[in-house]
C-alpha cells in the first residue's frame, strides 16, 4: 500500500512537472526573441511587423511564400523591421523568426532557403546550430537555425558596417534563445 | 496638361543620346516608323539610366523620364499622352484603369516612385477632350495592409488617384486552374477596371525561379498558396489566360530599378539594374526580365528549369506571348535623362558660353532636375528663391568644368524641410551672367 501511495505521488509530481514544461514551452513565442528598441544602439522598430500563429495568418502576411513554412511544421512566426543609419544613410533590417515545431523542420526550412542562395558562406562561429551569411552588392542576409527555430535577417546595405550590424542583430536573437533555455 | 517632354524633341534627343541598342529584328529606324504594328513581333523596350538609383534611392525625376521614354519607345508614338492612350482601345472618360502592383514584401515592392510615373503618364492622356481623370485610376494589390506597409496611401474617395486592396473581395465564381486549386479573382479587376497595367518588380523566387509580370497575378487570385506546385507550372500560365486578366491587361511593365537575385522573393534589393522593362507581351517581358536577372548573377532563370512557367505561357494552349527571342523586337534606350538634357543648339552654347535647359519635370511634386552645359570652365552658383524674394537654398556653388551638368532640387529648404506648393525661381549665376528659371512645385 505504501509503495502504491509513493508511486501515485511520483506520478502526480511527474505530471505536474510535465504540465509546467508544456506551459513554459507555450509561453514563449517567436515575438519574444525579437530585438528590442535600441538594444542595438541606434536601431529602432519601424515599418513591417506581424505575428502569425496559424497557416492562414501567415498567408495573410506573406501570401504564397507561406508554403515553405507551412509544409514543414509551422507553429508560429514573427517579423519586425528596424531602421537606423549607416554612414548617414537610412538603412532597414528585417528579422523573421519561425517556430517550426521540431529542430528537423527548422533545419529543413533553412536548407530549402539555403539552396536558393547564390553565394552563401558558412558563418563558422555564428549563432545557433548552423549559420550562413550571403553578401551581395546592395544587401546582406543571415540565416541560422537553433532548436526548432529558423531565423532570417536581412539588411539593405552591402557595406562592412552593415554586416556588423546584422551580425549584432543575429547574436542578440541568439542570446534571447539562450536566456529562454532554448537548446 | 503640359507634357513633361515635348513630342519630336524627345525622340530626336533620345536617338542622339542613346548609347546603344540591341534588336532582334531590323530596327534601325525604330522610332521613325511609328505606324509599324508592334504586334508583328513582340516588342520589348528596356530603358536604363545611370542616374536612376543612388544608394538604393530612386531618383523620381529620372524615373519619370525613363517611363516616358519607355512608353514612347513601346508604342512608337512620340508624345507621352498619346502613347499611353494608344494602349487603351475604346477608352472613354469614364473608363477605369487599374495598376496592379506587387506589395507582398515591403523590402522589395513596386516602388511608389515607379507607380507615380505611370500615373503621371496616364494623366497626360487626352480622352473625350479632357485630361484623363485621375480618380479613374486605381492602384491596387491584395490588401490595404500590403499597400500601406509598402508606402502607399489608401484612398477610396472621389478625388485623387484611388488606391486600395482587394481585401478578400473576390468573385463568387471560382475558376479551374491547371495544376492548382480553384481560384477566384479580385473584384477590383473584374468589376471596376476596364483596363489593366501590370506593374511588377524584378525578383527571383525560390519556387517559380523568377517573380515578374506573370507571377504578379498571384496577388490577383484568392488562393495563391495553392498555385505553387511544380514550380508554379502550368498554374501561372493557366491563371494568366483567364479572360479577366488576359483581356484587360494592356501592358506589362517591370520596375527593375532594383532587384533581388538570390533567395527571393522575400529579400531586400540586392542589385540595381536601374531599368524599366516594357512590353504588351507579358511572356516576352518576363523573358527579358529573367535575362536581366541572369545577367546580374541569378541562377534560377532557366526556361527549362525553375522558370519554366515562362516557356509554358508562350505555348499552346495558353499562347500568351512568346519566350523565343527570335520573335521579339528588343530595344534598349540608355540614359534618356542625359539625352533630354542635351544642348539643342551648339551655336547658343558657343555664343554665350553656356546653355540652361528647362527644368524637368515642371510642374513637379518631389524632384526636379536643373541641367546646363558649359563651353568652358566657369564659376557656377545655383540658388532657389521663393516668390517673395527669400532664398530657399543653395544647390551648388563652385567651379565647373566644360560639359553637361545637372542638379536635383528635391523641394526642400536649406535645413532639409519640405517647402510648400508654389512658384520658385532657380537663379543661375554663371561667370558674370545671371539667369532664372521658373519652377512650379505642386505638393
Amino acid at each position: 500500500m505504501k509503495n502504491y501511495k509513493s508511486l501515485l505521488l511520483l506520478t502526480v509530481l511527474l505530471l505536474a512537472c510535465s504540465k509546467s514544461s508544456v506551459e513554459k514551452a507555450k509561453s514563449v513565442s517567436p515575438e519574444d526573441f525579437l530585438v528590442k528598441d535600441n538594444e542595438i544602439s541606434g536601431w529602432s522598430k519601424a515599418g513591417t511587423y506581424w505575428t502569425a500563429a496559424t497557416a492562414g495568418d501567415l498567408s495573410t502576411y506573406i501570401n504564397g511564400a507561406a508554403v515553405i513554412y507551412t509544409s514543414r511544421g509551422f507553429v508560429e512566426g514573427a517579423e519586425q523591421e528596424y531602421q537606423g543609419t549607416i554612414l548617414g544613410g537610412s538603412v532597414s533590417v528585417h528579422v523573421q523568426i519561425f517556430d517550426q515545431g521540431l529542430p528537423e523542420n527548422a533545419d529543413a526550412v533553412m536548407e530549402e532557403v539555403y539552396k536558393g542562395l547564390i553565394s552563401p558562406a558558412e558563418w563558422v562561429d555564428g549563432p545557433g546550430e548552423r549559420a550562413v551569411i550571403e553578401r551581395l552588392p546592395l544587401a546582406q542576409t543571415i540565416l541560422f537555425q537553433r532548436a526548432r527555430y529558423y531565423v532570417k535577417l536581412d539588411i539593405n546595405d552591402g557595406s562592412e558596417e552593415a554586416l556588423n550590424i546584422i551580425k549584432a542583430f543575429a547574436n542578440n536573437v541568439n542570446g534571447k534563445f539562450t536566456e529562454a533555455g532554448i537548446e | 496638361m503640359q507634357s513633361l517632354i515635348t513630342r519630336r524633341k524627345f525622340i530626336d534627343q533620345t536617338i542622339r543620346g542613346t548609347a546603344g541598342a540591341i534588336a532582334a529584328s531590323a530596327c534601325c529606324g525604330r522610332f521613325a516608323d511609328s505606324s509599324a504594328s508592334p504586334a508583328a513581333l513582340s516588342r520589348v523596350v528596356t530603358v536604363r539610366d545611370d542616374q536612376a538609383v543612388d544608394k538604393n534611392v530612386i531618383n523620381a525625376a529620372v524615373a519619370q523620364i525613363m517611363m516616358n521614354a519607355g512608353i514612347m519607345g513601346l508604342t512608337g508614338i512620340d508624345d507621352v499622352g498619346e502613347a499611353w492612350r494608344s494602349l487603351f482601345p475604346g477608352i472613354t472618360a469614364s473608363s477605369v484603369i487599374g495598376i496592379k502592383i506587387n506589395c507582398l514584401f515591403s523590402s522589395m515592392a513596386t516602388h511608389p516612385k515607379a507607380t507615380a510615373t505611370v500615373v503621371e503618364g496616364l494623366k497626360q492622356m487626352i480622352v473625350d477632350g479632357n485630361p484623363f481623370p485621375e480618380n479613374n485610376i486605381i492602384v491596387w494589390d491584395r490588401s490595404d495592409y500590403d499597400l500601406t506597409k509598402c508606402g502607399y496611401t489608401i484612398n477610396t474617395g472621389g478625388t485623387g488617384v484611388r488606391c486600395f486592396g482587394t481585401n478578400s473581395s473576390y468573385t463568387s465564381q471560382s475558376y479551374s486552374i491547371s495544376g492548382a486549386s480553384k481560384q477566384s479573382i479580385s473584384r477590383i479587376l473584374t468589376d471596376r477596371c476596364a483596363f489593366l497595367v501590370n506593374l511588377c518588380v524584378l525578383k527571383n523566387h525560390g519556387i517559380s525561379g523568377v517573380s515578374l509580370s506573370l507571377k504578379n497575378h498571384l496577388g490577383t487570385c484568392s488562393d495563391p498558396g495553392g498555385m505553387h506546385d511544380n514550380y508554379c507550372n502550368p498554374s501561372l500560365a493557366s491563371l494568366n489566360s483567364l479572360s479577366a486578366i488576359r483581356d484587360k491587361q494592356v501592358v506589362a511593365i517591370c520596375d527593375a530599378f532594383l532587384g533581388t537575385i538570390s533567395g527571393g522573393p522575400d529579400h531586400s534589393p540586392q542589385v540595381a539594374p536601374k531599368s524599366l522593362i516594357f512590353s504588351r507581351d507579358p511572356v516576352a517581358m518576363d523573358y527579358v526580365g529573367a535575362q536581366m536577372l541572369k545577367a546580374n548573377g541569378c541562377s534560377t532563370t532557366s526556361l527549362t528549369g525553375a522558370s519554366r512557367h515562362i516557356a509554358t505561357a508562350g505555348q499552346s494552349p495558353y499562347n500568351l506571348g512568346t519566350s523565343d527571342p527570335a520573335q521579339m523586337e528588343q530595344i534598349l534606350i540608355e540614359n534618356p535623362s542625359l539625352s533630354t538634357h542635351a544642348p539643342r543648339d551648339s551655336k547658343n552654347l558657343l555664343a554665350d558660353g553656356f546653355e540652361i535647359d528647362p527644368n524637368h519635370p515642371n510642374p513637379f511634386n518631389s524632384d526636379t532636375v536643373l541641367s546646363y552645359s558649359l563651353a568652358r570652365s566657369e564659376r557656377v552658383r545655383i540658388e532657389v528663391w521663393n516668390s517673395h524674394g527669400g532664398k530657399v537654398c543653395t544647390l551648388f556653388d563652385g567651379e565647373r568644368a566644360p560639359g553637361r551638368h545637372a542638379h536635383v532640387w528635391n523641394g526642400n529648404s536649406e535645413t532639409g524641410s519640405p517647402v510648400s506648393s508654389g512658384i520658385y525661381l532657380a537663379v543661375f549665376q554663371i561667370g558674370s551672367t545671371r539667369r532664372t528659371l521658373r519652377m512650379d512645385l505642386l505638393r
